[in-house]
């Protein structure tokens, strides 16, 4: 679990990676259902339980994958913001689907930013809470404003989490691979790796070996599917690095990343091509559900 | 002299990456820095942050606020003012110093017919160059070393590489500015903290800094 936000965007040129939340829409859907300012920081959990003691009157909202959660013992939604009275406990039981719940809390987690973000890069040490993932006993203070909009949002969360799909875009590198590499990328099928975590997801299923060489080190992003001679894809993700000197094929658009990055290891997905058009189509679309 | 932007293509939609060079023929290095200092001073509304590589730089932006059709035609705008005002005029030059006990000192000696000694009089007598940053929050890849040290990426990256690793590949040398994984030999150690978020600016090596490294007994 750690604290994250929008991400640290003006610092890669000192190789510093975005960091941010890796569901970028579930965070936001937390921020605008607590009526907060975008960017203000939240909870990422990646594991089942925990238990949050309120030590103030506090407001909430849970976003992102679909959790068994209880406030002081009454079952509590997803995707809908909660006040809580002091002394209450909010306890998570576990994932029912999905990989990464946000909790996002009115006024934001009050921590201080570094170069720009309030988001953790663990790797790093430093960002979010003293650079590190929280830990038992932590108490974290809250900004002030947000208010409980008695928002509630439904069927959008798992409708776009269902999408198997994952949608990529051509870039420079890709004219590197035989035509009948890409073909296999579209076709698959693949399941997300066991090694997958915020800095990369591993593709595994059928192999796209190649003979490209290894190309002199190039500039990175979140979402570029580097293709290492073993041919099995690596999707970059929140923390990956901001240069990479494996060839990549390919870059998934930026409205699937939610989708992908809430698939756990052993989960299917494929990927088909999409023009940059379709892209910021898909992009307006959820940018719209999300407030 | 100005190179010709042969290429911008849509890295994603959150970047773009453009290639400057002509069929296919490496551009200097320079040329990069220089069109990346242009899109940089161009003053250009959401565009988060530009990175060079060694062929290409990549341009970065929030793609809720702009398109790739925007932001591609503000960047060749901004492109085709460049100027060939001097690079680098605030390079400064770095010693670090470095205990030489590196786990691959002596399979990089035995690889390239020195001693161990050998190798460390060759890697601390050279003059390196920053030629970029990445990879890792202030790991800066240093070119110009000694083609006797000269040795491809180890053939299984190690897992994790301890912070301050002074390390060699191809005909580069780097620090590890935290521990990561990493493929390169490694040679040496150093105390000298290469990121620090607190510092401004946070990494140490800059773009056209030089570097020499000091064997410590």
């Amino acid at each position: 679990m750690t604290v994250q936000d929008e991400g640290r965007r003006r610092h890669r040129s000192a190789g510093v990676p975005r960091s941010g939340a890796m569901d970028w829409l579930a965070y936001a859907r937390a921020n605008a259902l607590l009526g907060n300012a975008p960017g203000e920081a939240a909870l990422e959990c990646a594991l089942g339980g925990l238990t949050i003691r309120f030590a103030a009157h506090a407001s909430f909202a849970i976003t992102g994958a679909a959790v068994d959660a209880e406030l002081g013992g009454k079952l509590v939604a997803n995707d809908c913001a909660i006040s809580a009275l002091p002394g209450e406990e909010l306890t998570i039981k576990a994932i029912i689907s999905g990989r990464f719940y946000y909790l996002g809390f009115g006024g934001g987690i009050d921590a201080p930013a570094v170069l720009g973000s309030r988001s953790t890069y663990s790797l790093g040490s430093f960002g979010g809470w003293h650079g590190r993932k929280i830990e038992r006993t932590d108490t974290l203070p809250l900004g002030r404003g947000g208010t409980v909009t008695g928002k509630r949002e439904t069927g959008f969360a798992t409708e776009s989490y269902r999408r198997e799909r994952i949608r990529v875009l051509r870039c420079n590198q890709t004219a590197l691979f035989a035509p009948h590499i890409w073909r296999t990328l579209m076709d698959g099928p693949f399941q997300i790796g066991a090694a997958s975590d915020r800095t990369g997801y591993r593709i595994e299923g059928v192999r796209l070996s190649h003979d490209v060489a290894e190309q002199r080190s190039e500039p990175a992003c979140p979402g570029a599917i580097q293709l290492p001679r073993d041919g099995q894809p690596i999707v970059l993700m929140a923390d990956g690095p901001t240069i990479g000197g494996y060839p990549r094929i390919a870059v998934v658009i930026t409205a699937d990343l939610p989708a992908l990055s809430q698939k756990r290891p052993g989960e299917g997905l494929s990927f088909a091509e999409a023009t940059i058009d379709e892209a910021a189509d898909a992009l307006r679309s959820l940018a719209v559900a999300r407030t | 002299m100005i190179a010709p932007v042969i290429a911008v293509d849509p890295l994603g939609d959150a970047a773009l990456t453009v290639t400057i060079g002509s069929d296919g023929h490496p551009v200097p290095l320079a040329e990069i820095h220089a069109a990346a200092r242009a899109i940089r001073e161009a003053g250009i509304a959401n565009l988060d942050d530009v990175v060079v590589g060694y062929t290409t730089l990549a341009a970065y932006y929030d793609p809720l606020r702009a398109t790739y059709a925007e932001m591609s035609g503000r960047v060749t705008d901004a492109l085709r003012q460049r100027s060939s005002a001097p690079l680098f005029s605030g390079a400064v030059s770095h010693e670090i110093a470095v205990r030489y006990d590196g786990a691959d000192l002596e399979n990089v000696a035995d690889s390239c017919n020195l001693s161990v000694d050998e190798v460390v009089q060759i890697h601390a007598g050279g003059r390196y160059v920053v030629d970029l940053l990445g990879f890792a929050p202030g790991f800066a890849y240093l070119s110009g070393l000694s083609e006797r040290l000269r040795l491809p990426r180890r053939g299984a990256p190690r897992t994790r590489v301890p912070a301050g690793s002074v390390a060699i590949a191809g005909l580069q040398t780097a620090v590890y500015p935290l521990a990561t994984p990493g493929g390169w030999h490694l040679l040496g150690k150093t105390e000298t903290r290469l990121f620090d978020h607190e510092r401004d600016p946070p990494a140490l090596l800059q773009p056209g800094d030089s570097v020499r490294f000091v064997s410590l007994p």
